[in-house]
């Protein structure tokens, strides 16, 4: 127990790197690119999926 | 310079005010594309709905902005907006219908071409409980293939996240706004959030992954900020609106999570020591003072419900109805913007009235500053004793600081401190108020107005006063 526990102990005493001139909003701008990418994504996926779809239509009649 | 104070932050332009009218200096940089914008067909759209302040090309320079206007500038007048108020002042429910409208006008703007620069509750005012977008330089035109919304973190801080933090933790808006001019960073909510919730919507994606992201996003450095373009239109297009589909998505569960308990006042009509005779005649008191008076901008200190606002608003007259209470104010502006009446009601305490706030401390102006002179009517019904006893301000200014705002008529109800309320305010140390008899009240009154009317109200030690200002 000892053994995890002094490791652990020495991690814990390391501050987190401070971000000295940080731009606070920036989080929030690499999660909205990221969402945005995903967004993008479906895009083209809908518009497969309603190509499939009108491809079917097609045949069916 | 006081004109210059207010908006100076914007490079593309500033505004002045000739009075109470406001005229907006473009710099001939923007001139050209503002003066493209306000003769589109989406702009007259806009102001015709109400959501965009009425705005009009001014050909000739004023005299009074001649030594500052410069060759090519342009100028717009816009229509003044009875009573400006900030988001410190507004409750849950306005802030929500602020977002709102700033996003059903990016939405809107997308299909013309155009952007916003920012998205920001200043950009927003209210004229009674509508509210109207007033940073016409906040419209810009867009790359059609770009498809982010680069103010979508400022909305963020100045608006969700402000709303998720009143809903949820039931921070008071005022604690955020005075103190901070952009909002509530995602990192200060995740600190106040407990492990399950910051999984939960709306929480994960508006304040978790944004904290858990930003290590990242500080190594990437201004290089995430690049402009950034799609092959197609249609793509950044449908981007855009599914981010505004998500934004709109979570400002209802913003609204949702709520946790609606009475607060202090919010079931002070069913508590409070009237009876029902005595409350009606309270009303038609007051019904009779709006008919004979025909006041046109009244204040109602410690509105509460509504009700006199409502009577005011119902006579014609333009309302701003205060409560330090800030469910009760927005209960009091779903009712206003559901019936349409003309009352605009704003989270203020009178005993300690929203300060002068921003650069030099004279950016956003305080209360008092915006409310004097301004009313010809003020109502403090039932309030006195509240100002006397919980705050402790001596009747005197009470009088004194109503004689500073109204500018002709005070409806004011005088509690005696034998009645049931005040005697329960003054928790026992009744010795205090003893010389607080109606004679001393009308003395002091009489310093500053002439007493038109009493009525006492019926079987109550309360006595309800319509007087008129002397002093200038």
């Amino acid at each position: 127990m000892k053994r995890i526990l002094a490791p652990l102990a020495i991690c814990l005493s390391f501050p987190v790197a401070a971000h000295a001139y940080s731009d606070p909003g920036s989080g929030i701008m690499l999660w909205q690119l990221t969402v945005s990418f995903f967004i993008g994504l479906l895009f083209y996926c809908r518009r497969i999926m309603n190509f499939f779809s009108r491809l079917l239509k097609r045949d069916e009649k | 310079m006081r004109s210059r104070a207010r908006s100076f932050r914007d490079p593309a332009g500033c505004l002045h005010f000739i009075g109470v009218e406001p005229v907006r200096q473009v710099y001939a940089d923007f001139a050209d594309s503002c003066r493209a914008l306000v003769a589109t067909s989406f702009f007259e759209g806009l102001m015709h709905e109400g959501q965009v302040v009425r705005t009009r090309v001014l050909e000739t320079t004023p005299g009074h902005l001649a030594p500052v206007a410069r060759p090519g500038d342009l100028l717009l007048a816009h229509e003044a907006i009875p009573f400006p108020s900030f988001p410190a002042e507004w409750p849950f429910e306005m802030l929500q219908a602020a977002a709102s409208l700033t996003l059903e006008v990016a939405e809107r703007a997308l299909k013309h071409g155009l952007g916003l620069k920012d998205a920001t509750p200043y950009n927003v005012l209210f004229k009674g409980p509508r509210p109207v977008f007033v940073d016409v330089l906040s419209f810009e035109p867009r790359d059609p293939a770009d498809p982010l919304w680069l103010p979508q973190g400022q909305f963020l801080r100045t608006f969700l996240l402000p709303l998720l933090a009143a809903a949820f933790l039931k921070l008071p808006l005022s604690s955020v706004f005075l103190t901070r001019r952009d909002g509530i960073e995602p990192a200060d909510l995740y600190r106040m959030l407990g492990p399950l919730t910051r999984l939960r919507q709306p929480f994960l994606g508006s304040v978790s992954l944004p904290v858990w992201l930003s290590g990242k996003a500080e190594d990437k450095g201004a290089e995430m900020y690049r402009p950034r373009r799609l092959k197609s239109e249609q793509q950044a297009l449908f981007v855009l609106t599914t981010l505004f589909k998500g934004l709109r998505r979570n400002l209802g569960r913003a609204g949702r999570l709520r946790r609606t308990s009475a607060t202090r006042w919010s079931d002070y009509a069913s508590t409070c020591s009237y009876d029902r005779t005595a409350f009606e005649q309270k009303s038609s008191f007051v019904e009779r003072f709006l008919r004979d008076s025909r006041a046109q901008r009244v204040l109602d200190v410690g509105c509460n419900t509504g009700h006199f606002s409502r009577l005011a608003a119902l006579g014609g007259a333009q309302v701003v109805a205060i409560d330090s209470d800030p469910a009760v104010v927005g209960a009091l502006w779903s009712q206003a913007e559901g019936e349409k009446l003309d009352i605009l009601p704003l989270v203020v305490d009178f005993a300690r009235p929203t300060p002068a706030v921003g650069w030099n401390n004279e950016e956003l102006p305080s209360f008092l500053a915006r409310a004097r002179g301004h009313f010809d009517a003020l109502f403090m019904l039932a309030v006195v004793h509240h100002l006397m006893v919980t705050d402790q301000v001596p009747l005197p200014e009470i009088l004194a600081l109503a004689a500073r705002i109204t500018s002709r008529y005070l409806v004011i109800e005088y509690v005696a401190p034998e009645d049931p309320q005040f005697k329960r305010l003054t928790r026992g140390r009744d010795a205090l108020y003893r010389h607080c008899s109606r004679e001393w009240f009308e003395a002091a009154a009489s310093e500053s107005f002439r007493i038109h009317e009493c009525r006492q109200v019926a079987g109550q030690k309360r006595w309800l006063y319509v007087m008129e200002k002397t002093v200038p």
